[in-house]
């Protein structure tokens, strides 16, 4: 009943829309996605500002600077995202080199001195003109449109090691071994992630992924132990309260802020976190003011957003006309839940901080623009347009030589008349 | 889709993304489950937590209470001022930010750095400071570097009235003085708020804003007049100066009311600047010191001998040479004289002749007499440390001792009790209770609590005092012992005295130190201040007339200009170059001395006071010149004005409405209430009976 309401409801919306695709009416894209992640946004620019105000005005030009910086992010991301809506998503397919190497030419170009930006200790960014670019955010989606193509296209060969599990290790591990270099341990594990889940779905052997998990856990332990400051960050997510002097203390004020308004919250704009309490309050910890000022009813709204998109996003896969469509939507949709997921199990103290942003959420320009760009994608593959391009293979080729043989007759023709003449 | 139209594959492909999808819904549940967890079973601790970290107990000071003079010119005053302090925790570079603060603040370097290195969340770095600098560090924005806006004690008349005013410490409580002994008073009360901090320490008032204004402290007004005490201490600093002195005393006093228009000690004392002083120098010595007064205590014995009817002022006394052995000692004059009479004891201040007075009255009479004049016990005057002074009972009293306290030798007093001794001779024969405090006053000025004159008890009647008058007179004219103590036109009441010290180390009477005093009021026909001056040790010479005397006529001119008191025509003034007038010669058949308890007295200071219909012409009459004139103004005239003195007649009359008055005449006269307008029934305390 519902699924027939919401049919009817997405045809009708689409139709009003003016489907630019004419005959092929019939292909309607998921209305319900763009609901889900439209909600997100909009529920992300309102805690925003709650969360942002009183920084912004104590340290900015005006309490609405950082509102103001992520609606023009949103509405790039948005005209991204209804390109990305009429493009056909084969084309990454065929693009897939051309991007994996301008998405490894960015990593390597923010690696270097001078280039990149140092912030907070890592070489994260690009500063074009008063916009900082951030290109781990691209290599996420890289990896998946990379690991799409690739499941997609190796189909049933997965099962072997050499051909459906080492080129994806080597290719997810050069960018990982770039993403490191600035470092970014975050985006290294949600790369990493993705090619297992990606290897898990598309029916990779299981004891290749549990000897790979293993060998993860290996090298994440040295990554860390080689690092003081992971080191802390496991040690004060073991002990926050412990560590509230130094590491600890954003994950502490976090829980204090989450716990001490209770169920109810404290109401909008009224929580004290935003006093300078929970520091990346907009950013990372986003998560934290939702449930400090709306309570558990704002997380449980948050969440049932993020598991609404994720169902649409399957649906999506589920019916995808080609397996690149359904992998590319299916890893599209999992990145995102993976990302709100372990941000938000930081923000809970159930993960230790890593950085990671709550997409859609959370301030932050590319990750805001890029992420909407994807949804774009998973849009365009949600309207199962046949390949056109594909299908029309034949008839290019009739066309071709249809004109090829137009050419030879008007020759012969011109000669005969010259011939005549 | 090639690859997965086999059922078999579809069927696991659909089960693993259906897997990866519930791990996903799995995680989000466990999400909600973790912020269900912390709000309902953690939440109470985690409130604790918070409630000590966001939420503070804010006590705030109310605003101290100014302390002004009776015409409200400011003694002490709070002012409000920024005081910068610092959380080290919050700080990760001390040597930075104390590099950054230096400029700003008074402290060195290595005691900034000292201090931001401190294992607290809370010191202070400079307090009180100034607003530039405040405004500077505001500029740094370093954080973990706060400023609070506190009060700050300012006295800004210094060194006047120091030692009565006392002062705060830096957390505005009383120390010494007037703010010490009000300051449940002046403090107000303080107001506790609960107020949500921000990360950086910042207090926010979110709601439930008290009233301030119920905590406020109240001010109090004193009875001191600014004018008075500013030349009283000018005098006496000036004499100490001259004559070397160890210090002074001045008390100026309206004999009416009792009210202390001048309390002054020297050396005088910055409250502003107290660390400066010494303790010593804080104390309030007119009231807290005691000493022997020497002979400016014979005008008491004089009226006790008046009031008891045991002499008159002619009685002709027998000065054996100015030499009396009594037993193993002996007393002396300055001067051999054979016969003085009364009023010529008290003018040549012969110790002979008042031992022979004090003879005449008797030991008991005479204690009885000195302890009815205030002596030997505190006059609650409301100060912190008054000394009672000792007297000792008459019937400890050996010969010596009885001819000793005949002329103020062999009991202590302080310069306030002399001062109010001396005013109930003036005023009449009652003796005033002193008065510091006039009103307590709240913040809009308004009278909360108001402390009126009290009539401690009737001493001796009035025509016993004005013969005392009449003797005291004689002193400063020619021929008496304090012609430095005159004031041009104005007849002067005065004793001078010589007051042997005893030298707390010897425990004798030491002959090099001494105590120069001068006490009296003025008009001596109609007093209205009693001044007293004493210098102590002074050098070279110590007579108190030579030494103290300058001091007290310019006090008690200055008392007189201030208080509007003017000269006394002469047909009113006392005739000293005759004899005594026969109403004053004539033994007094006064009644004997009533002990009244208290009587509230209330005079009437100021007519304009009377009330005025509205746009009605008021009652200018009874003031000054410059009174009337300021009055008219008030109502847009300025006078014509003929003759000097006070008002006696205005034209057009008191209650003419405003628009029919054309031009004010005022004729003026001389003489004061006591005179040509004592009938008025507008007078007070001494024509009260």
């Amino acid at each position: 009943m519902s699924s027939d309401l919401l049919s009817h409801l997405t045809r009708q919306t689409s139709r009003s829309g003016g489907s630019p695709s004419g005959a092929d009416n019939e292909r309607r894209w998921d209305i319900w996605l763009l609901f889900f992640v439209g909600a997100l946004v909009t529920y992300g620019l309102v805690m925003l500002y709650s969360a942002s105000a009183v920084m912004a005005s104590q340290r900015m030009a005006a309490h609405n600077v950082l509102l103001w910086s992520q609606t023009q992010r949103v509405v790039l991301g948005v005209g991204l995202l209804i390109f990305a809506l009429q493009f056909d998503y084969r084309w990454y397919k065929r693009l897939v080199y051309p991007i994996l190497l301008g998405t490894v030419l960015l990593l390597v170009l923010v690696a270097i001195p001078g280039v990149g930006v140092v912030q907070n200790g890592a070489r994260r960014w690009f500063s074009l003109g008063g916009l900082s670019f951030q290109p781990a955010e691209v290599a996420k989606l890289t990896a998946v449109i990379f690991m799409a193509y690739s499941v997609s296209k190796k189909a049933k060969r997965m099962g072997s090691f050499t051909i459906g599990f080492l080129p994806h290790l080597v290719i997810i591990g050069l960018m990982v071994g770039l993403l490191m270099l600035q470092p970014d341990f975050g985006s290294s594990v949600i790369l990493i992630s993705m090619m297992m889940l990606l290897l898990f779905v598309s029916g990779a052997r299981f004891s290749y992924l549990l000897v790979m998990t293993l060998c993860g856990a290996g090298l994440a332990y040295v990554a860390i132990s080689n690092s003081e400051y992971r080191m802390k960050r496991i040690l004060a997510f073991l002990d926050p309260w412990s560590h509230r002097q130094d590491i600890g203390y954003q994950i502490s004020e976090s829980l204090i802020a989450i716990g001490a308004s209770g169920l109810s919250g404290r109401g909008l704009g009224n929580g004290a976190g935003k006093l300078g309490y929970v520091p990346e309050l907009w950013n990372d910890f986003i998560g934290t003011i939702i449930a400090e000022e709306l309570g558990f009813i704002g997380v449980v709204v948050l969440l049932s957003l993020f598991i609404g998109m994720l169902w649409r996003g399957y649906r999506v896969a589920f019916n995808a006309v080609d397996a690149f469509g359904m992998y590319l939507a299916f890893g599209i949709t999992s990145l995102f839940a993976l990302q709100g997921m372990a941000n938000l199990f930081v923000v809970t103290g159930m993960l230790p901080t890593k950085g990671l942003t709550l997409p859609f959420v959370s301030f932050g320009g590319t990750s805001m623009i890029i992420s909407l760009f994807a949804i774009g994608i998973v849009l365009n593959i949600s309207r199962n347009e046949e390949d056109t391009w594909e299908e029309e293979r034949d008839r290019r080729a009739a066309r071709r030589e249809e004109r090829r043989w137009e050419r030879k007759r008007r020759n012969i023709l011109k000669r005969r008349d010259d011939l005549r003449s | 889709m090639e690859h997965i139209n086999e059922p078999r594959e579809r069927f696991w492909l659909k089960a693993r993304f259906l897997m990866v999808g519930v791990f996903f819904t799995l995680g989000f549940v466990a999400v909600a489950g973790r912020v269900y967890y912390l709000q309902t079973v953690e939440s109470e601790i985690l409130q604790e937590r918070a409630a000590i970290e966001w939420n503070r107990e804010v006590v705030k000071q109310a605003r101290r209470g100014d302390i002004v003079d009776r015409n409200g010119a400011e003694l002490a005053v709070s002012v409000e001022v920024p005081s910068i302090h610092a959380n080290p925790r919050r700080i990760d570079n001390p040597e930075r930010v104390a590099r950054q603060l230096q400029p700003h603040l008074k402290l060195s370097y290595e005691d900034l750095v000292a201090r931001l290195s401190r294992d607290a969340s809370f010191v202070w770095l400079e307090r009180q400071t100034r607003p530039s600098a405040a405004e500077a560090i505001r500029g740094l924005d370093i954080s973990g570097v706060h400023i609070t806006r506190e009060y700050k004690r300012y006295y800004p008349l210094r060194e006047i009235a120091g030692q009565l005013v006392g002062f705060v410490g830096i957390d505005g409580q009383g120390l010494e003085g007037l703010e010490r002994q009000l300051d449940r008073t002046l403090a107000g009360g303080t107001y506790e708020m609960r107020v949500t901090r921000d990360a950086s320490g910042r207090a926010m008032l979110l709601s439930d804003a008290p009233q301030f204004g119920k905590f406020e402290g109240h001010s109090v007004r004193l009875t001191i007049d600014e004018k008075i005490q500013r030349v009283a201490e000018q005098a006496l600093a000036d004499q100490v100066a001259e004559f070397d002195a160890k210090g002074g005393w001045a008390v100026a006093m309206d004999v009416h009311t009792g009210d202390i228009l001048a309390l002054a000690n020297t050396p005088g004392f910055d409250p502003n600047r107290f660390r400066h002083h010494t303790s010593a120098d804080w104390r309030l010595r007119s009231v807290t010191d005691t000493f022997e007064p020497g002979s400016v205590f014979k005008p008491f014995v004089l009226a006790a001998a008046l009031q008891e009817q045991a002499t008159s002022l002619d009685k002709v006394y027998d000065i054996e040479d100015g030499r009396l052995q009594i037993g193993r000692n002996m007393i002396r004059d300055t001067k051999r004289r054979d016969e003085l009479t009364a009023a010529e004891i008290i003018q040549v201040s012969s110790n002979v002749g008042s031992y022979k007075l004090a003879q005449e009255v008797g030991k008991e009479t005479l204690y009885n007499y000195i302890r009815a004049f205030g002596f030997g016990q505190r006059s609650d005057v409301g100060l912190r440390g008054e000394q009672p002074g000792l007297v000792w009972p008459a019937d400890r009293w050996p010969e010596i001792t009885f001819a000793n306290v005949s002329f103020g030798q062999g009991l202590t007093t302080t310069p306030l009790q002399l001062a109010a001794g001396t005013a109930a001779l003036a005023n009449g024969g009652l003796l005033m209770k002193p008065r510091i405090i006039d009103a307590v006053l709240d913040r809009e000025g308004n009278i909360v609590e108001r402390e009126e004159p009290t009539l401690v008890r009737r001493v001796v009647s009035e025509q016993v005092a004005e013969q005392v008058s009449w003797a005291m007179s004689l002193v400063t004219i020619p021929g008496g012992t304090g012609t430095k103590g005159a004031i041009p036109h104005v007849t002067v009441a005065a004793k001078t005295g010589t007051a042997q010290k005893v030298n707390p180390e010897t425990r004798r009477y030491d002959p090099d130190m001494w105590i120069a005093g001068f006490v009296g009021y003025a008009p001596a026909e109609a007093p209205e201040v009693a001044v007293v001056v004493f210098i102590d040790e002074p050098q070279e010479t110590h007579y108190g007339g030579t030494v103290a005397g300058p001091a007290f006529a310019r006090i008690t001119a200055e008392a007189l200009r201030v208080r509007g008191v003017m000269p006394l025509p002469p047909g009113e003034r006392f005739q000293l170059q005759e004899e005594p007038p026969e109403a004053l010669a004539s033994q007094a058949a006064a009644p004997a001395p009533q002990h009244v308890v208290t009587l509230p007295t209330m005079r009437v200071l100021d007519p304009t006071e009377d009330e005025v219909a509205e746009g009605q012409l008021p009652n200018f009459t009874e003031l000054t010149l410059r009174q009337a004139i300021d009055r008219a103004r008030e109502f847009g005239f300025v006078p014509e004005v003929t003759g000097w003195g006070r008002v006696i007649s205005q034209d057009p009359p008191p209650g003419t409405p405003l628009e029919e008055v054309g031009v004010l005449n005022l004729a003026l006269a001389p003489g004061g209430r006591h005179g040509m307008l004592a009938e008025e029934p507008s007078a007070g305390g001494r024509d009260q009976q």
